[in-house]
């Protein structure tokens, strides 16, 4: 049944480290820790120099270290013992919460607010004076650290961290189990997700990514909304109606994938590094789901019930919930089930667990405000809430309704989805009750390291090969570390929520597969050794086929080409690396070329060079250090004429033919030019690939040449029939069969019809007279670039 | 002596003559060196292999000389 257990340490453990940093400690409170150390007589003769020196001994010391911890009083020793279990360092919220659970201190329950009101008996900020614990930056019993900044009706401590050399000598505390409440009855009906599928999820996106290349992000990492989209598509879900899905699944498990260190976002665009996710998804799957438990403790830009959230505030319209308010809460959240995975394989009923953590956490620990949650499950508890008169009960409905809710997304969307819990529905009561357990991979990732649940035994055997190229996937059996290279190979064809996923092998999908590392003879011992049914002979012909296809044709980058002099010796023969491919040309790698200081070399990386001149004709004369491929370009789309070459509404309609378009080779004058291309050559290049449409006729003109008349022939009614346009500064397009009307009322308003016309300057002229202007921007630019 | 270049290799010279007769992709190819090599106009290789894929086939894209 089982095949090897996997050691974890606790999920929430961290390993923080800080020493006290003695010399930014006051005189009193490295006195205070001194009498501890070094008896209260000893201690008041050291000044505050020495109080430094000789606690910064302790440190060093480790029989002292021993001695001051034996004759430490019990409750101060199980709180040093909670710091060992959870690798050194523990967060306030959590500290409060095990120290509240385990009777080390006492919750208050006065609610005046009393700003740094001293608690003497607390063993926590005891520790702190003696620097048995700091804060992480080194701080002890600082009014800066600790209970100076207590909000008086509830304990708060800061984080805090064993210094150097004590966690050794402090046994690691036991673990809390769960008692709830209220029994729960057996739910009617259940589901799990499978873990293997979200390993195929988690590399669905990952691999949608690296196909997208880098790309955009916005502030704080997340891509844009045109690659969350692309995303979505590789995990859309077929089933809308599932309300406990969690919100932007994609963005789950991006968010995932940066939390597991996969993706790396500078300057506002992400990458995505495959090689650290192969090497995660092939860990056991208890390792696997202790690392995306971990990578959701830290996700800030995607909120449970929320999804997508933005990197900051707006103050007057909150989007988001705290970051690092839901970051305790997440904390938190996961104590309780580490809790619950210490006890027996029960059913919890959601709404009994949800009040039970709110007062194992202190009612007030996990608490920040949001109503706008996917999934809003109906409490009893918290049914008209507003009538309710007794303090608690009103407390826990409101909290319930908020923060409650957030917990109850948490549970049955993302960590379900994670395939942490299974979730289920007792129906026996009159009102159905949502209830949950964890599932195996949540009790051994929650309940690590003392609940050793050993990995399942998978089925090896999970697949179908289907003779129509179609790959059934039985994901309920199958091994994590196993499923996600078919989403490698295959493009899925079902939806991802269902436990038999269906895949389709295509020469698209296989082309991506051996583009992206995997060999023909891999897909085919992947698809053979994972099938129930083997391979069909059908399916194999085709891998066959495809992996032959594209052998048949590359594209080779990144190389050298190598051109001799026709008919000379090559520089290049006998080269051991070189390869001929025809005479004169022979492909070499790169480094090769080193030795090669005789020759012309050209980097195709930096390609633009000046190197032909053209005139207004389109005759093209190339200066004699032109390379051969600058002359090839060239060849495509001018005709040589003499020592020149001269470029043609022929010439220009061939390499249309040839499928080349007017941008490119638009594109090849830029890179080659040494002066502006005229603007009478660069209309005709466009011309002769897409001819512009031109008037060229006879019109019937009206010319007044008194700027007030003009003005009034323009705006007037009685004119406008008549017209067909105005040419400024002084010119009317007349309507033809209107023309003795208008001579008519001309006439009739005095003008003398018939003067001869006066030509009108055009403004805007370039002194060449081409239509070619000096300043264009656009051409300053291009010269820029190419400089 | 061309650093950075790109070729394009086919098998038979049949296809690459097939290849050189489609303008999507003929476009990109600047030169022929052989019966079955083809030099891509500097800058292009993306756009070549996506018109590629475009076009049906499935290039097999290596870096260096080595197969």
């Amino acid at each position: 049944m089982t095949v090897a257990a996997t050691p974890l340490e606790a999920v929430l453990a961290r390993h923080d480290a800080a020493a006290p940093d003695l010399e930014a400690m006051n005189a009193d409170d490295l006195k205070r820790a001194a009498r501890f150390w070094y008896g209260t007589t000893a201690s008041n003769k050291m000044r505050k120099a020495e109080c430094a020196r000789a606690l910064n001994e302790v440190f060093r010391d480790r029989r002292r270290l021993q001695e001051g911890l034996r004759s430490l009083p019990d409750k101060q020793r199980q709180i040093l013992s909670l710091f060992r279990r959870y690798g050194g360092a523990l967060s306030g919220p959590l500290l409060r919460c095990e120290a509240l659970a385990r009777g080390l201190v006492e919750k208050t329950e006065d609610r005046r607010s009393f700003y740094g009101r001293h608690h003497p008996e607390d063993p926590i900020l005891d520790l702190c004076a003696k620097l048995l614990l700091v804060s992480q930056h080194g701080g002890g019993y600082g009014r800066y650290d600790s209970y100076y900044f207590y909000s008086s009706y509830r304990r708060t401590y800061p984080d805090l961290v064993l210094p150097p050399g004590v966690s050794d000598l402090v046994e690691p505390a036991p673990p809390l189990s769960w008692h709830p409440s209220q029994v729960t009855e057996p739910p009617t009906t259940s589901s799990a997700r499978p873990a293997a599928a979200v390993a195929l999820d988690l590399w669905s996106i990952a691999q949608a990514l690296a196909q997208t290349g880098a790309w955009k992000t916005n502030r704080g990492g997340t891509p844009i909304k045109s690659v969350q989209n692309r995303l979505a598509r590789a995990v859309a879900g077929g089933d809308n109606s599932d309300e406990l899905a969690p919100p932007a699944l994609e963005s789950l498990y991006y968010e995932s994938l940066r939390g597991l260190g996969a993706i790396t976002v500078e300057d506002d665009v992400g990458s995505i590094d495959l090689e650290v996710v192969r090497h995660r998804l092939q860990d056991a799957a208890i390792e696997q789901g202790w690392h995306w438990v971990r990578a959701w403790l830290s996700m800030r830009l995607w909120q449970d019930g929320i999804g997508v959230v933005p990197d900051r505030d707006r103050p007057r319209e909150p989007e988001r919930i705290e970051p690092r308010e839901l970051h305790a809460a997440r904390e938190l959240l996961t104590w309780a089930l580490g809790r619950v995975a210490q006890t027996a394989d029960e059913w919890l009923d959601l709404e009994t667990f949800l009040s039970d953590l709110w007062a194992v956490t202190g009612e007030e620990t996990i608490h920040f405000y949001w109503s706008r949650y996917s999934w809003q499950p109906d409490y009893a508890a918290a049914r008209s809430k507003a009538k309710i008169t007794e303090d608690k009960p009103r407390r826990l409905a409101y909290w319930l309704d908020s923060t409650g809710t957030w917990a109850a997304n948490a549970l049955l969307g993302t960590l379900a989805h994670l395939g942490l819990i299974e979730h289920g529905v007792a129906a026996s009561r009159a009102q159905p009750r949502p209830c949950f357990r964890l599932t195996g991979l949540g009790q051994a990732v929650f309940g690590a390291p003392e609940r050793a649940v050993s990995e399942p035994t998978y089925e090896p055997k999970f697949l179908t090969v289907q003779p129509n190229h179609e790959v059934l996937a039985y994901l309920n059996v199958a091994d994590p570390r196993a499923v996600w290279p078919l989403a490698q190979m295959a493009r899925r064809v079902s939806a991802p929520g269902e436990r038999v996923q269906t895949f389709a092998l295509s020469r698209e999908s296989v082309y991506q597969a051996l583009e992206s590392g995997l060999t023909p003879e891999t897909i085919r011992d992947f698809l053979s050794r994972h099938s129930k049914t083997g391979l069909p002979q059908l399916v194999a012909h085709s891998l066959a086929e495809w992996g032959r296809k594209r052998e048949a044709l590359i594209l080779r980058t990144g190389m050298a080409l190598g051109a001799g002099p026709p008919g000379g010796a090559s520089p290049f023969a006998g080269m051991a690396r070189a390869r001929p491919v025809a005479d004169p040309f022979v492909l070499l790698p790169p480094t090769a070329t080193r030795g090669l200081k005789e020759c012309l070399v050209r980097d195709h990386n930096a390609f633009a060079r000046p190197a032909w001149q053209v005139d207004q004709e389109g005759r093209v004369r190339v200066a004699d250090a032109a390379d051969s491929v600058c002359l090839a370009r060239l060849a495509q789309f001018a005709d040589p004429e003499g020592k020149h070459w001269v470029i043609t509404a022929a010439s220009v309609g061939r390499a249309r033919e040839r499928g080349i378009p007017t941008e490119q080779i638009l594109g090849w004058l830029d890179d080659h030019l040494s002066d502006e291309l005229p603007p009478i050559l660069k209309t005709a290049i466009g011309n002769w690939s897409s001819p512009a449409g031109v008037f060229l006729g006879d019109l019937v003109m009206l010319q007044v040449d008194q700027p007030q008349a003009y003005e009034m022939v323009r705006d007037s009614p009685r004119f406008r029939p008549l017209l067909l346009g105005a040419l400024p500064p002084d010119w009317f397009v007349v309507r033809p069969e209107k023309r003795l009307e208008l001579e008519r009322l001309l006439t009739e308003l005095g003008f003398a019809v018939g003067a001869p016309w006066k030509p009108s300057a055009i403004p805007g002229r370039s002194k060449a007279g081409d239509g070619s202007s000096r300043d264009n921007p656009e051409r300053k630019h291009r010269k820029r670039r190419r400089a | 002596l061309h650093e950075h270049a790109t070729v394009l290799e086919a098998a038979e010279p049949a296809q690459l003559l097939e290849l050189a007769a489609n303008p999507r992709v003929r476009r990109y190819l600047l030169a022929r060196l052989s019966d079955t090599v083809a030099l891509v106009d500097p800058g292009h290789a993306d756009a070549l292999a996506k018109a590629l894929l475009a076009e049906g086939h499935t290039p097999k894209m290596v870096k260096g000389v080595t197969p």
